[in-house]
């Protein structure tokens, strides 16, 4: 089991923001499998997590957890709730962090993929990753993570609301969950007439509940499954890579962004065009308008 | 170092009554902290161990079963051990006054009664982290 101490005092260091820190995690790498879970709030995200977390502790392999939550847009506070359903992981000795960022979603990005990196190359065989909650638009955590399960439950709509675009789209595995309470064969049926190849993987659709031993047992062996895939097609996992890249580009702008907006306001912005404000911004963080 | 502004707010021991919890974490979060809440029954190792992985700058512990005097110096001890002795420790619930000063003497940082303002709690957090 790796110590705990110097990695809270790393992932400290990162969400403050610390640009050393965030360099030396993105230049390690990774040795845990990194599995991330997205879909709407109150699916049982954090309940999964412990309860795969658990079985595969139970196997012999060390488990971390990173759990990322909203910041109130109002306060920029945030209340981190998803330790509370981990009680068996807490109670195995795994490390289970949350995480928010006040400010914007792209710095966001850039802050939970120094973290995931950093809990990736700590020596942990597994790191889960929950994302913020976000249903459909919550896409980000696939490219910030080896295998992507999006979670949901029946009750959330019809079919249009499975045949659009989003997060679904990207997911490596499907769970249809609560099947203990509610009646999850026809969403899943669903999912799985909309799932498509890509790279040689058909998306798996599982009805699912974490309080029945063989559903666990069957996500886990999902999740090899999954994972055996992609050391056979290392192609799709680099594309994945470059995709995040892409995105922690973009964060970086953000985070020069985000100071831009307090020093305009701190001026008198009333008379300036979205074109001069956008002009200014953008020529602040040194980027070449696109349009000249 | 800790995380600027994220706390933890944490049930010790047998103690199912966490409205007063809840209500704090709330009115943590809207006053701009970024609030971690345990849930309840959970041992000063738990407690403890969670303060460490979460990287918070102070721990907030609600107890209302009378069981204050065994369970928070247990989880003082407890953070010694994982060299955190340093990390602000205050204590809200139903604590008697000569028991409040006890605990303040083992190195509790403030105790809130029954009839505490979150405002004045958000501000003491402010001021003792500058935050």
């Amino acid at each position: 089991m790796p110590e705990f101490r110097s990695i809270s005092d790393a992932l400290n260091r990162i969400e403050e923001g610390d640009w050393s820190a965030i360099r030396e995690a993105l230049a390690s790498r990774p040795g845990a499998w990194r599995v991330a879970l997205a879909g709407p709030p109150g699916v049982g995200k954090s309940t999964i997590i412990d309860s795969v977390g658990s079985y595969l502790v139970r196997g012999g392999h060390s488990v971390a957890v990173l759990a990322i939550d909203p910041s109130s847009p109002r306060s920029g506070g945030a209340l981190l709730g998803d330790r509370i359903r981990m009680r068996r992981l807490e109670r195995e000795g795994q490390f289970i962090r949350s995480m928010t960022s006040p400010g914007s979603r792209p710095r966001l990005w850039i802050l939970a993929y120094a973290a995931i990196k950093l809990l990736a190359s700590s020596g942990f065989d597994y790191v889960f990753v929950e994302s913020i909650g976000g249903g459909q638009l919550d896409f980000e955590l696939a490219y910030f993570s080896d295998t992507f399960v999006y979670v949901t439950v029946p009750g959330l709509g019809d079919e249009i609301q499975v045949m659009k675009a989003g997060a679904a789209e990207l997911a490596d595995i499907i769970v249809v969950n609560k099947r203990d309470v509610a009646y999850t064969g026809a969403l899943a049926e669903l999912y799985r007439r909309y799932v498509q190849e890509r790279n040689g993987w058909l998306p798996r659709v599982l009805e699912f509940t974490s309080f029945c031993p063989s559903d666990v047992e069957a996500l886990t062996e999902a999740i090899g499954e999954h994972r055996r895939h992609v050391e056979e097609h290392p192609k799709a996992a680099e594309d994945r890579r470059l995709t995040a890249i892409e995105l922690l580009a973009l964060g970086v702008a953000g985070q020069g962004l985000d100071r831009w907006k307090y020093t305009a306001l701190e001026g008198d912005t009333k008379g300036l065009s979205d074109l001069e404000l956008l002009d200014d911004a953008l020529s602040s963080i040194g980027i070449k308008r696109p349009w000249e | 170092m800790a995380v600027k502004g994220k706390i933890l707010v944490a049930k010790l021991g047998l103690d199912g009554h966490d409205r007063g919890a809840k209500v704090l974490a709330r009115g943590l979060m809207e006053e701009g902290f970024q609030v971690i809440y345990t849930g309840i029954r959970k041992t000063p190792e738990q407690v403890a161990e969670a303060a460490l992985q979460e990287g918070v700058s102070a721990v907030l512990v609600s107890i209302l079963s009378g069981s204050h005097m065994y369970l928070v110096p247990r989880l003082l001890e407890e953070l010694r051990k994982r060299g955190l002795g340093d990390l602000p420790v205050l204590v809200g619930g139903i604590i008697p006054p000569d028991d409040a000063r006890k605990l303040k003497e083992m190195g509790v940082l403030e105790v809130f009664g029954p009839g505490s303002f979150i405002k004045d709690t958000a501000q003491f957090l402010r001021r003792i982290l500058n935050a």
